[in-house]
């Protein structure tokens, strides 16, 4: 490589990294792959999805009746915070402990519960506090697609595929990650392949009443 | 050590070939990615604290509710989405609209959103409290209650239990009025009814029933009355195929072009003062038939169309029963002979109906008049004015004395002309954001529920009367209990009160069946008429647009934006002269003239718009311009170096006309007084698309001998009977293909059909477009400079000249061609063919070279010069949430509504069902008062676009070119014996 060559290169690599680190909106694709932000509540979905096996959809109902999966409201976390406010090692240590003590055993609240009932303005006997007004939780947002998808949830629901398809092993992670690129190279390889064998139309005879898998743009930019 | 310039000029010294150097850019971009390699933004997810019970977050849900765009009250399903209305569309189930929605209509869901709408009430110019407000009017009525009296001037209200509060609220006083007026008034055909049939009333109007149809002046499928259910009815009897050639008849009078005079089949020049004569001579024809007593006599045999009158009456006659004579004129002499017509030719109980009667339009020209002499007595104490603009739109008589009054109370949703004369300034609720309900016709009641809690504040005239009476009942609880008390009963042996109402939410209306009997004709009222002719030669014709209607839209720009169907001009209204009184005075499109009325101080200057068709007599003028306020739009459209505003700041849209009018025999008129116009030699732009994307190959490029492109095809009913395919040119399509035959669409083949026998051009379809496709609005100077963005365009064709000047619409979008032109030149694959038959428009793929626009023939594709402003957030929450807001350099167009194909499909899944024909319907189907456009699945034999494309007057556009449309056209029939024109010699122009 001649010495031109090298002066060339090296003047494009500073060239490229200059445009781009000022150009803050550039970014390459699957590039949010990993991420992992730190939510405003521990909130655990190897604890909820692994460990105690809750359905994705109890939580996520929105999956197969919208576009967006959605984020559960706090009065759904509340239909069993009500009456779960710690973890149960916590709640052993205060049973024993209370015991130890020769007192009755109090009720344990864990920080994040704690922040539950602060955003549902309510008390720790689960009524309403005078005054205060519910406040939404601020999540940060993992799984984000560019404006010009638009993804729909319900026909993969409906065609039942699994969730970890997409998300990963989400029953193994503490805080949610973005375990896929969702790049559209990485949607269309599963488009791709599970396109074949479907033409044909009206296939209601056949048993399959679904609409095919498309590799057509205006599946997903609208 | 070589220069920089011998590194950048590869060749001098440094030899990087074109190879090297993507090379390098591209391992440099790598080396950049893993340096500055950044996450996406971070996005805050903010959830219910409570989900409410119904509401999936993304999942659209649909609210039963009532236009109130105009008093028609037409029922519409307001699609929500997360706690707001995005888009409205027709009721299907509702018996009036029967799913239609007309361009105001549908722009209705903008004026929600319209951040410029009064926010508090104001007493004298300060913002308060609704409380304060309260308690002070509550004082000041007190002291009108002593001694003093109230009035309280409104446009139609139907709403039975707004009438309700009304009685109440009057029934406190001794001295209290309650005037009703319609600025686009229908007063006389009330009067005359009160003559004719002892109750003034105006008569529910049944096009479908009739075969035959004499419009004199009325523009029913375009702004009278109740414009959506007219236009359903008369083109139920309008689709004549193959097996059954039949179809109703309609001849129109008129003197300017309106929507509903270019669908006629024969259409005749009549000035406004010829209307009397006219309607004699008619009458006195079918007493002949009659062979009755002769009440009208002697004016037929000198009429200049004595001819063409005695035609009209032996058709009339023929159809007798299921014949219709309406007209627009608001002349109660005019409007008795009408309803001897009608009563000569037997049509009341079929074809018109005062049993049942509309109440779409209440208002009372003589009462307005008698008003405005108490005003300008100075007897007023207290003039309550809701949802009216009385300093707008009424001749000077009453708008100069509102002041008059020594207390002014406006309830209206922004400072309007009217609102800014008055101490109480309170804001109405939008007819979204409230609860109301509605009569519009004896016994069809409808409901109107809240899509989305006030955005600004305001009350019902409902609500306003019930706090200043104390009572603290919700406006849910008003309705409900009214229903309860007063209407429930009326619906004898149905279901419990709460099933009833229940059932009445779910479906936006309820109805009374059975027949009611008609009132008895009293023909001693019946008298020839006669009218003034300008003496100066030249008569005035003031009339309201699809979009604009009397102005109280003005401040909505998808309508202003809303090219009128006939002149297809935006952002203005001018002054419409015929084609042979603009060349007898040298002007042409845009040269202003000077308009005085005789015995007027003042003078107007318009532009000049040349009509064909026109009557020479007469100048037309749009009502429902120069508002205050509409210099808002100075912000609209694109901020560049050669923009011009689309209004300078203080301006107004247009120019203002409803001053013209005057008070003849207690109606309100727009069509008195004689003319004098002259040149004043300025010439303005006019923002018109007429011009623009004609389908016509330009003079010099044509072949030898010129190529007709047979864009719009026209037949007439004989001809169609005895040869459907008579009027169809089917060209040579060349067999040559440059694709191998590999995309067969063996899933779907999306297509649509639209019948050009019932289009008459009402631009529903294009707003319904824009509100659906967030097609931007871009302002009067991009228009001008052939920059519109609507998606869809309603293509205007006149053919004929003077008396004989036919028109046609035809609606024109992107054709989903299979061999598709722009998909061959794009060089990013940014448009491409799905296997489902749709030429889609990929907007991040796409760099803007707009090769697709320049070859595509039909001129369908649009361009994003600009990012357009959407600075108002509040608007910005109409956007439809399933389509992407397009950026600057971007190219669009017509997608038939793919954000909806995906709905149906996915929503098809999630049910576990195959989809049917009907299931998704586009934007512009949905909106189309006619059903004249039809889309669907092209693969199924059995859907009702294949089974239209299959009838033998369903034609491709420019099918010569081998671009294989998925669009078929079905040609429009014209109930006449012989066309007068070859269909080659109608022009775009």
């Amino acid at each position: 490589m001649s010495m031109n060559h090298m002066i060339f290169g090296v003047c494009c690599v500073a060239l490229g990294a200059v445009s781009v680190l000022s150009e803050s909106e550039f970014r390459m694709l699957g590039g949010n792959q990993g991420y992992e932000p730190e939510q405003p509540i521990p909130f655990s979905h190897r604890l909820h999805a692994g460990e105690l096996a809750i359905d994705c959809q109890y939580c996520h109902y929105g999956a197969r009746q919208s576009r967006n999966a959605g984020v559960p409201s706090a009065s759904i976390c509340m239909n069993c915070h009500k009456v779960v406010t710690s973890g149960y090692d916590a709640f052993l240590k205060e049973r024993e402990l209370a015991k130890a003590e020769g007192r009755e055993a109090q009720r344990v609240y864990s920080p994040g519960i704690e922040k539950l009932l602060e955003a549902t303005a309510l008390g720790k006997d689960g009524r309403p506090l005078p005054g205060k007004q519910p406040e939404p939780i601020d999540w940060v947002r993992v799984h984000n697609l560019p404006d010009f998808v638009y993804f729909d949830h319900r026909p993969h629901v409906a065609r039942n595929i699994a969730c970890e398809t997409c998300h990963g092993p989400v029953g193994t992670m503490d805080r949610m990650r973005q375990e896929s690129t969702l790049s559209m190279g990485w949607c269309i390889d599963c488009h791709r392949t599970n396109e074949k064998g479907q033409s044909g139309r009206r296939d209601s005879s056949e048993g399959r009443v679904s609409d095919h898998v498309s590799t057509n743009c205006v599946t997903c930019h609208l | 050590m070589p220069s920089t310039d011998a590194l950048l000029l590869p060749g001098e010294g440094a030899d990087v070939s074109r190879r090297a150097f993507l090379q390098y850019a591209g391992f440099g971009l790598a080396t950049a990615a893993l340096t500055g390699c950044s996450r996406g933004p971070v996005q805050s997810v903010l959830t219910h604290t409570v989900a409410p019970v119904g509401v999936v977050p993304g999942r659209a849900y649909w609210i039963a509710t009532t236009c109130h765009g105009c008093p028609a009250a037409c029922g519409v399903l307001a699609k929500c989405r997360d706690g707001r209305p995005v888009k409205l569309e027709g009721n299907e189930l509702h018996t009036l609209s029967r799913g239609g929605l007309c361009a105001t209509g549908q722009a209705e869901i903008l004026s929600l959103y319209d951040s410029k709408r009064l926010g508090s009430p104001q007493v004298e110019g300060a913002s308060v409290k609704w409380t304060e407000s309260d308690s002070k009017l509550r004082a000041t009525l007190d002291k009108a209650r002593a001694a003093g009296n109230v009035r309280l001037l409104t446009g139609t209200i139907h709403s039975p239990s707004t009438r309700a509060w009304i009685a109440k609220f009057g029934a406190q006083f001794g001295d209290f009025k309650h005037v009703e007026y319609d600025a686009l008034s229908v007063s006389a055909i009330q009067d005359a009814h009160a003559a004719t049939h002892g109750s003034r009333a105006l008569p529910a109007y049944r096009f479908s029933e009739a075969k035959c149809i004499a419009s004199f002046d009325a523009d029913f499928l375009g702004t009278w009355i109740s414009p959506v259910s007219f236009a359903a009815d008369w083109a139920a009897g309008r689709r004549p195929d193959e097996q059954n050639p039949h179809m109703s008849r309609h001849l129109h009078f008129e003197a300017r072009m309106s929507v509903t005079g270019s669908a006629a089949d024969e259409r005749t020049r009549l000035a406004p003062w010829e209307l009397a004569g006219a309607l004699s001579g008619l009458c006195e024809a079918l007493e002949h038939h009659a062979s009755g007593p002769e009440r009208v006599s002697g004016s037929l045999a000198q009429h200049r169309l004595q001819h063409q009158l005695e035609v009209l009456a032996l058709e009339l006659w023929n159809s007798r029963g299921h014949s219709l004579v309406v007209s627009g004129s608001n002349d109660v002499a005019v409007q008795v002979l009408v309803n001897y017509a009608n009563e000569l030719l037997g049509n009341y109980g079929t074809t018109l109906s005062i049993a049942r009667p509309s109440l779409q339009r209440r208002g009372s020209d003589a009462e307005l008049e008698a008003l405005g002499r108490e005003l300008a007595s100075g007897a007023v104490d207290v003039l309550i004015i809701s949802g009216a603009n009385p300093a707008y739109d009424l001749p000077t008589e009453v708008a100069s004395v509102v002041t008059s009054a020594k207390t002014i109370v406006v309830h209206s949703d922004g400072l309007d002309e009217t609102a800014a004369l008055a101490q109480y300034r309170l804001p109405t609720a939008h007819a979204l954001e409230s609860w109301n309900d509605g009569e519009p016709e004896v016994g069809r009641f409808s409901l109107t529920q809240p899509t989305v809690p006030s955005l600004h504040n305001g009350r019902t005239l409902r609500e306003i009367l019930a706090r200043l009476a104390g009572d603290e009942r919700s406006e849910h609880a008003l309705l409900e209990d009214h229903w309860r008390e007063n209407v429930h009963g009326q619906f004898p042996g149905g279901d419990d009160f709460d099933a009833f109402f229940k059932r009445a939410l779910h479906d936006g209306y309820v109805e009374l069946e059975g027949a009611a009997t008609e009132p008895v004709f009293n023909a001693d009222a019946v008298g020839a008429a006669s009218s003034d002719t300008p003496t100066s030669g030249l008569g005035l014709v003031l009339y309201p647009k699809v979009g604009m209607l009397a102005g109280e839209h003005a401040h909505n720009p998808w309508l202003q934006e809303l090219p009128d169907p006939v002149t297809k001009v935006t952002w203005d209204n001018y002054a419409c002269l015929s084609e042979a009184r603009a060349s007898e005075l040298g002007v042409k499109l845009g040269d202003v003239i000077r308009i005085t009325v005789e015995g007027g101080q003042e003078s107007l200057e318009l532009p000049v718009v040349v009509q064909r068709g026109q009557h020479d007599d007469v100048v037309a003028v749009a009502l429902g311009y120069g508002r205050l306020g509409t210099d808002r739009f100075a912000g609209v459209g694109p901020d560049w170096l050669e923009g011009e505003p689309t209004i300078r700041t203080g301006e107004t849209i247009g120019v203002n006309v409803a001053q013209l009018q005057r008070f003849i025999n207690g109606q309100v008129r727009g069509d008195v007084g004689s003319l004098s116009i002259e040149h004043v030699g300025r010439n303005v732009t006019l923002a018109a698309t007429q011009d623009h994307h004609t389908l016509e190959v330009p003079a010099h490029l044509a072949p030898k001998g010129g190529e007709v492109r047979d864009a719009l095809m026209t037949t007439s009913l004989a001809t169609y009977a005895h040869d459907p395919e008579h009027a169809i040119h089917r060209p040579h399509v060349p067999d040559a293909d440059l694709w191998p035959d590999d995309h067969g669409k063996t899933h779907h083949h999306w297509g649509m059909a639209v019948d050009l026998s019932a289009c008459i051009g009402c631009s529903a379809c294009t707003v319904g477009c824009q509100a659906e496709n967030n097609v931007p609005v871009v302002g009067r100077d991009e228009v001008s400079r052939h920059r519109e963005m609507h998606w869809m365009r309603i293509d205007r064709y006149l053919s004929g000249t003077g008396d004989k000047v036919t028109a046609a619409y035809q609606p024109m979008f992107c054709q989903q061609c299979d061999n598709a032109p722009c998909e061959a030149v794009c060089p990013v694959l940014a448009t491409v063919h799905s296997s489902e038959g749709l030429n889609q428009q990929v907007y991040n793929r796409c760099v803007g070279t707009r090769y697709c626009a320049n070859t595509c023939p039909y001129k369908a594709r649009r361009f994003n010069w600009f990012d357009y402003p959407r600075e108002d957030r509040l608007q910005n929450q109409q956007l439809n949430p399933d389509v992407t807001v397009r950026t600057r350099g971007v190219m669009e167009k017509c997608t038939f509504c793919a954000q909806r194909i995906q709905e149906a499909k996915s929503e098809a899944a999630r049910l576990g069902v195959p989809m049917a024909d009907g299931d998704i319907k586009v934007a512009c189907q949905q909106s189309c008062p006619t059903q004249a456009i039809v889309f669907g699945d092209m693969n199924d034999p059995e859907s009702a676009v294949s089974k239209l494309s299959a009838k033998q007057r369903a034609y491709g556009v420019l099918t010569e070119l081998n671009v294989q449309p998925s669009v078929s056209y079905l040609a429009r029939v014209r109930n006449v014996e012989e066309l007068e024109h070859s269909d080659s010699e109608e022009d775009h122009g």
